[in-house]
């Protein structure tokens, strides 16, 4: 039962990431439902499975990628998994906090990944100064319902 | 050390191992098959997450749709009766065209197999780098295709295609940092590559120190692009670079004609062929 759980947050994470960005995304931003929704199973369920449903949308993310494929499974596995360490040195039950811990962790996001890109392709990827100070937000205001929604269904 | 914490250390050991690899190796088979897995398992929530939104959203029109559809009918089948005339005297125009062709001295058309494709998903991190559009293989797409898009009636270059799926294509946008194409402005004719930068605008080098440039100018491919067909429209001058003493030539700024972020559609042509392609080996003498 609680992989049919799993398997059923897995996928529409996949189906609301795609929505959100793709129909809903204003000026090109969105929020990152995958990196939200990450972030809210390696708090409710551990590292060990924060870091595997992260790997997974990592390698979806990545698909579209023209440059760095990897680049978004690696650094989803790793926040998932700072996440899931120190989710008990946290309190993350109110949604303000939930919305801090979100925006946080977008900064972080970011910059692992232009980390990555200056590793392996010997670039920064960067994209952009707009994504970078304002998809936090988007972030910390969606942050709120990505709790909720896995909460609803991995109990 | 508990036995949760061990296992995420393992799992994390694994993840990142296999991460660091299609980093570190993205062509070799593995990480190519991994990679064509995933978008096997993944690229179907898109494909059919579009189609299915396409219904949805069509229910509520559809009703007021059958009522408007008899009424089109009537109007059709009296438009109908216009045909031939319509094709007589279009046949008439072509013929027309082509004696003022011959007359000009003008080349006819090549004739181009153009596709439209809708575009299934973009990404906000990627926004100026890729699309993913709902034609593939199975509607005859092939890779290197050049993608185009019209926006307020305009038609411009929007990228390329890269990786093909049975009904899926990714596309390249002009914008990213790996595309490139020839490129010239009309007038004086100036050749230079116009290359993407992964944001908003395009970068148009090697134009020739002594070019006389300004803001505004159209940039359309040149004849010598290996994968574009010529003149289609790529944007617009809007900066001038200072000059580097160092270099041997002038840099623009430009703004390409059409913004890939507003598009719901793309139209997709045969790729070109190369001009080796053409040339077949001579049979052995016997």
């Amino acid at each position: 039962m609680k992989i049919a759980y799993g398997a059923a947050v897995f996928l529409s994470g996949i189906f609301l990431e795609w929505i959100c960005s793709t129909h809903l995304a204003l000026l090109g931003l969105a929020p990152q439902v995958l990196l939200i929704l990450t972030v809210s199973v390696a708090l409710l369920s551990g590292p060990a499975i924060g870091q595997s449903f992260a790997f997974g949308w990592g390698l979806y993310l990545d698909l579209m990628s023209p440059h760095l494929f990897g680049a978004n499974a690696l650094t989803l596995t790793l926040i998932g998994y700072w996440v899931g360490v120190v989710r008990r040195q946290m309190d993350a039950s109110s949604p303000a906090s939930q919305a801090m811990l979100a925006g946080l962790v977008s900064v972080l996001y970011f910059i692992l990944l232009a980390l990555i890109g200056l590793a392996f392709r010997g670039k920064f990827f960067w994209p952009g100064w707009r994504f970078f100070f304002l998809e936090p937000f988007l972030n910390a205001l969606a942050a709120p319902f990505g709790f909720l929604f896995v909460r609803a269904l991995m109990p | 050390m508990n036995r949760d914490r061990r296992l995420a250390n393992g799992l994390l050991l694994i993840y990142g191992a296999i991460s660091v690899l299609a980093l570190t190796r993205p062509l070799s088979a593995p990480v190519m098959a991994v990679r064509t897995c995933v978008s096997y398992l993944f690229n179907p929530i898109p494909y059919f997450g579009t189609h299915a939104i396409d219904r949805l959203a069509a229910v509520p029109s559809g009703f007021a749709h059958l009522i408007s559809a008899d009424i089109e009918n009537h109007r059709l089948r009296e438009g109908l009766k216009q045909l031939p005339l319509m094709e007589a005297e279009m046949k008439s125009l072509k013929l027309e065209n082509e004696r003022l062709r011959a007359t000009l001295g003008f080349s006819p058309l090549p004739e181009k197999n153009l596709r439209w494709a809708r575009v299934i998903e973009r990404e906000p991190v990627y926004w100026h780098r890729t699309l993913l559009v709902d034609s593939g293989r199975e509607q005859g797409i092939k890779i290197n295709a050049p993608v185009l898009g019209i926006s307020r009636g305009r038609l411009g270059l929007v990228g390329r295609v890269t990786e093909l799926g049975p009904r899926w294509a990714k596309v390249l946008l002009m914008t990213d940092d790996l595309s490139s194409v020839a490129a010239y402005l009309p007038g004086q004719g100036w050749e230079g590559l116009v290359e993407g930068r992964g944001g908003p605008y395009l970068r148009m080098n090697y134009l020739p120190i002594d070019a006389k440039l300004e803001t505004g100018q159209a940039v359309f491919t040149s004849v010598t692009s290996a994968s574009f067909p010529q003149d289609i429209p790529v944007g617009r001058v809007t900066r001038l670079f200072q000059q580097d003493p160092f270099l041997t030539f002038q840099s623009v700024q430009v703004a390409p004609e059409i913004e890939a972020s507003s598009l719901k559609e793309v139209l997709i042509l045969e790729p070109k062929r190369r001009a080796d392609e053409n040339i077949r080996p001579s049979e052995p003498p016997s």
